[in-house]
């Protein structure tokens, strides 16, 4: 029988343009990484409002997203990267929504699924590098502080 | 014959940066566990600030610090998709261990809410 167990890794970004080196350990017994998944607390300082909707607004009413920063992941069994993936507040969670004329959707209301990045990687390694580059300086002024959630999905071997 | 049954937990947050741990039993009858999902009365303040660890059987399946919204499901997902999918887990004693975290985040204002543990059994029918 496959098994399944997560590992979540923390860290805090407080200053602008932040790269945050990290490690992950990885235990004995994993088979294979299988997923990776991302996401974030906002700890402080202000996230800018959506912007206001003219009258005459566009049939599709799109917004930005906001990119909160990138990941990279590499084994130090395997050369290159194995992953890169963006920290994203979805700011169109409504768009191509037909209720959204009358419902304001929210991503705690409307979101999907939530399904992990599959990935694939020999967990043979005990150690994982990543590095986290803070990409929301190129956004927002000012000071801000959020912590960084990464969570790996492994396979297990069956004792 | 198994048929699908639904089992909904409550625990209440009253204050801002509550830990609550809690502990539920399965009916002796459920054979199997298939899934899992965590709704709120408000929805914004389980997205944006719960976190927690879920235990079946004292075995974890989701540690500490993993975030609500994983296991969230908004209503465009349709009804026979918005469980977290298990496999098809043994419920063993029968004991569901919820460790739920209420963080203080920016985006939202803290106000007494409920979390609410949906999960989705395989339960023996008598017949």
């Amino acid at each position: 029988m496959k098994r399944e167990s997560v590992i979540i890794s923390s860290f805090i970004i407080d200053n602008t343009k932040q790269v945050k080196h990290f490690q992950i350990r990885i235990p004995r017994e994993t088979k294979n990484i299988i997923g990776v998944e991302m996401g974030m607390i906002w700890l402080s300082g202000i996230i800018p409002p959506d912007p206001i909707i003219p009258d005459w607004k566009l049939p599709i009413n799109l917004r930005r997203n906001l990119f909160v920063g990138e990941v990279k992941l590499q084994s130090y069994e395997k050369a290159n990267m194995f992953y890169t993936g963006d920290l994203v507040i979805n700011k169109n969670i409504d768009a191509f929504d037909f209720t959204s004329g009358q419902f304001a959707a929210k991503n705690f209301t409307h979101q999907t699924v939530a399904n992990e990045d599959e990935i694939i990687v020999d967990g043979n390694s005990t150690i994982l590098q990543g590095v986290y580059k803070d990409k929301l300086s190129e956004i927002i002024d000012g000071n801000y502080k959020y912590k960084v959630n990464l969570y790996l999905w492994m396979e297990t071997k069956e004792n | 014959m198994l048929k699908p049954i639904k089992k909904r937990f409550d625990i209440q947050i009253t204050v801002a940066n509550q830990n609550v741990t809690k502990s539920f039993e399965l009916d002796k009858n459920i054979k199997s566990v298939k899934g899992l999902l965590l709704t709120s009365d408000k929805d914004d303040l389980l997205y944006y600030r719960g976190s927690q660890k879920i235990e079946i059987n004292k075995e974890e399946y989701f540690p500490d610090n993993y975030e609500s919204k994983l296991l969230m499901s908004g209503i465009n997902v349709s009804p026979k998709q918005r469980y977290y999918d298990l496999g098809n887990v043994n419920p063993g004693n029968g004991s569901v261990k919820i460790n739920y975290q209420d963080t203080d985040d920016g985006r939202t204002v803290f106000a007494s809410y409920r979390v609410s543990l949906y999960v989705d059994c395989e339960m023996e029918s008598g017949v």
